[in-house]
């Protein structure tokens, strides 16, 4: 969507639109339930926000300026709801007591990419995926996010920066240790057989 | 671990610039050389760039179906409060009222003492309410302080009174050729008379 194709659309959102506002939904549900299911790691809990999400942006849509793009401004949503979750789990002293490994594989959330077409290849892949989840999963929240933003959402520095409000080199800084993490975690997890 | 950037080797920062094509040619193909002088750090290089290889091949994942539906409802019930919602909400407040105004009926009918009556000081561990619907003569209503209540037929009269226990005890002793038989306290069932045995009085 173009800029000024994205204006058009955020003006049908703002006159309450409902055509504009299931389209928004459509667009933008994988992206956010990606991004929650990775800093939440289970699927329910990811959709249960992602419902918050996107209702929210529904009731505020009128205090979006058009700074940045529809997209950051969501991801900052989700982002401030994830947080404030996770807030209050250390608040009520509330322990998040799921099965990454029963998370993923409950999950019917099959990544959108192609699917590689013989089974050992499948297999393969599958064992790497989970080692990414379970990994991701123990990474620390700050370098969690900058790794699941830039690497698998595959968004730009400088959104980064405008989502997060965070320096150029702490992201960077940040995003490099994220990935020697997760690169060890995974190494002793293929090693270790810890997925057969 | 230190979020500073200054705190990263360069051969760190290398690893993320070269994935990120952030070095010139000149400085890529320094880095490509000494990966090739050095097995170990080749070796740690490889890892990372098949981690991130493996990251951006993952992508965004397939949300739920149920996702739009369930937006959607919420929404429509969010709609649904918010316009048609009822404007008469259950009177709490009248409620607590009322609980409140329970507790001092109570409080007044089972901690203060009755009123006057045959009731002695020194004697006062347990009241008994008695309700006579029975002929019980004037005699017995001045000795016990009965209180006639109702006289719908000449021989039938209801009385009221509330004594101590031993009071009652004698009353119901003196009643007795009235009644069917003795009586008990408190629990008499005679369709005669009723009696409530109240809280003693403090």
């Amino acid at each position: 969507m173009s800029r000024e194709e994205e204006k058009e659309f955020v003006q049908r959102l703002k006159a309450g639109d409902e055509k504009a506002f299931k389209d928004l939904v459509l667009q933008y549900q994988n992206r956010v339930f990606s991004y929650l299911f990775r800093m939440l790691g289970n699927p329910e809990e990811a959709e249960e926000v992602a419902q918050e999400v996107f209702i929210a942006a529904f009731r505020f849509i009128h205090g979006f300026r058009g700074e940045g793009s529809l997209y950051t401004w969501l991801l900052r949503i989700a982002s401030n709801m994830y947080k404030n979750r996770i807030r209050y789990y250390v608040r009520r002293k509330r322990s998040r007591e799921f099965s990454i490994d029963d998370s993923y594989e409950r999950a019917d959330y099959r990544p959108i990419g192609e699917r590689p077409e013989s089974p050992e290849a499948l297999v393969a892949g599958k064992q790497a995926e989970i080692a990414l989840h379970k990994g991701i999963a123990m990474l620390s929240d700050d370098f969690k996010e900058v790794l699941v933003l830039r690497d698998i959402d595959l968004m730009t520095y400088l959104d980064i920066q405008e989502l997060t409000g965070l320096a150029e080199g702490t992201i960077k800084s940040r995003l490099h240790r994220a990935r020697s993490q997760l690169a060890r975690i995974m190494r002793d997890m293929l090693e270790g057989g810890q997925l057969s | 671990m230190s979020d500073n950037p200054q705190e990263l080797s360069p051969a760190e920062e290398r690893f993320r610039a070269y994935l990120d094509k952030e070095l010139s040619a000149t400085e890529r193909a320094e880095f490509e050389a000494e990966l090739e002088a050095n097995p170990e750090l080749k070796q740690e290089f490889e890892l990372y760039r098949s981690t991130v290889e493996l990251l951006h091949q993952v992508g965004p994942l397939q949300a739920p179906d149920t996702l739009l539906p369930n937006i959607q409802k919420r929404l429509a019930g969010r709609h649904m409060r918010e316009n048609y919602g009822p404007t008469i909400r259950f009177p709490y407040e009248v409620l607590a009222f009322v609980v409140l105004l329970g507790c001092v009926f109570y409080l007044y009918t089972t901690q203060l003492p009755v009123g006057p009556g045959p009731i002695s000081q020194k004697e006062r561990p347990q009241l008994v309410e008695i309700e006579l619907v029975r002929p019980t003569g004037e005699a017995l209503e001045e000795e016990f302080g009965l209180q006639v209540l109702k006289t719908d037929r000449p021989f039938e009269r209801t009385v009221y009174a509330t004594f101590t226990k031993s009071e009652a005890q004698r009353l119901l002793i003196a009643l007795e050729p009235l009644l069917a038989g003795p009586q008990k306290l408190p629990n008499s069932k005679s369709r005669a008379f009723s009696m409530v045995l109240t809280s003693p009085l403090k």
